[in-house]
């Protein structure tokens, strides 16, 4: 927790590059309460912040590790940075917004993609119990079980990984959800026989409480949102 | 199946659950080195290690039990139990923010409904 934190050091003085990106977790987000929390960050830094830094989403800015970004693309419009920073991180500095990666990840991201990766979980699950042990019993409700355990896990990686691409991956699978879950359950409710076993969507995903029909919708809408938090300083 | 252990278990995890909706309100992520965050991770650390002894009564008693219970997805349901607060622990404490923290609510209440299902499981009620 002691890092030293990159951002303060002067290549802030380079003016037009201000440090959103402290590469670490050492993010504002709980020096945002001076006077809290034991000392565990002497950097409780209100000046570099106030004087340097124009970003206001702190909370977009965290990120699980420095580690965890270094294969991701640069930012494209961030000029390259030949002189390694001293700083722990190969964090390409100088950005002034969030970054697309941190973006979707950070904030309300964080707790969608963890409800997604629940689902991911559960629905594999419940899918390899199905076709493992009864496939016979009802083929095309356990087909399309993994069709929706597969459209999770899909979906919580594009949306876990954060790249432009695979956000795009991410929205594919979204629509793929919710067309899903609206056909699925329309079909269920108007033709029980055809799903004599439940599956994730049955009947709009009501043994789930409803969350397979919410959660493409707030997926896309993040999707949406969180490129304008990237795009927007 | 192994009803008092379940049910302290369920109740453990639905105060966990309220606690971290405190510290979603204070903003104050439970973090190791601080007294407040020892206590709480140390309450996820014992129902960790209350679902794992579920885990293995659980085991123990569909090896033993001469009723049909879907083993497969009774199974699933033990070890699911036990990977969720270890993953919900791991992404909320990433980011500390209130979305970080909602993480852990979200995880502690899985733990009962993992519970119910189990217990539905057991007793053979179809699945949802």
């Amino acid at each position: 927790m002691s890092d030293p934190r990159p951002d303060a050091h002067p290549a802030a003085e380079s003016g037009a590059r201000p440090d959103a990106h402290p590469a670490s977790e050492s993010a504002p987000r709980l020096d945002a309460h001076p006077g809290s929390e034991s000392g565990l960050r002497p950097e409780a830094h209100p000046a570099p912040e106030a004087s340097s830094r124009p970003d206001e989403h702190p909370s977009a800015e965290s990120d699980p590790g420095p580690g965890a970004r270094l294969a991701l693309e640069p930012d494209p419009h961030t000029p390259s940075h030949p002189t390694p920073e001293p700083a722990p991180s190969a964090e390409p500095h100088g950005q002034a917004r969030p970054g697309l990666r941190a973006a979707t990840r950070s904030g309300p991201g964080r707790l969608l993609i963890a409800v997604y990766a629940l689902f991911a979980l559960a629905a594999c699950a419940r899918s390899a119990v199905q076709l493992g042990t009864h496939f016979d019993r009802a083929p095309l409700a356990y087909l399309l079980s993994a069709l929706a355990a597969v459209v999770y896990v899909v979906a919580t990686v594009g949306l876990v990984r954060g790249s432009a691409a695979s956000r795009r991956v991410a929205v594919v699978s979204c629509t793929v959800e919710l067309v899903g879950v609206v056909a699925v359950g329309a079909f269920s409710l108007l033709d029980p026989a055809a799903f004599p076993d439940a599956t994730v969507w049955s009947l709009f995903g009501r043994g789930y409480g409803f969350v397979p029909l919410v959660l493409p919708v707030l997926g896309l809408l993040w999707i949406r949102r969180s490129a304008a938090i990237a795009g927007a300083h | 199946m192994v009803d008092a252990l379940t049910s302290v278990l369920n109740w453990v995890a639905l105060g966990a659950a309220l606690w971290a909706l405190v510290l979603v309100v204070l903003l104050r992520p439970p973090l190791p080195g601080r007294p407040d965050g020892w206590a709480y991770l140390g309450l996820l650390v014992l129902l960790e290690l209350g679902l794992l002894a579920q885990a293995v009564v659980g085991f123990v008693n569909l090896a033993t039990t001469d009723r049909d219970v879907e083993a497969l997805t009774f199974g699933g349901y033990l070890l699911g139990a036990l990977l969720v607060l270890p993953i919900a622990v791991f992404w909320a404490l990433a980011e500390r923010t209130r979305w970080g923290i909602a993480v852990l609510v979200i995880g502690c209440l899985v733990v009962p409904v993992l519970n119910l299902r189990l217990d539905q499981v057991w007793a053979a009620v179809p699945g949802v």
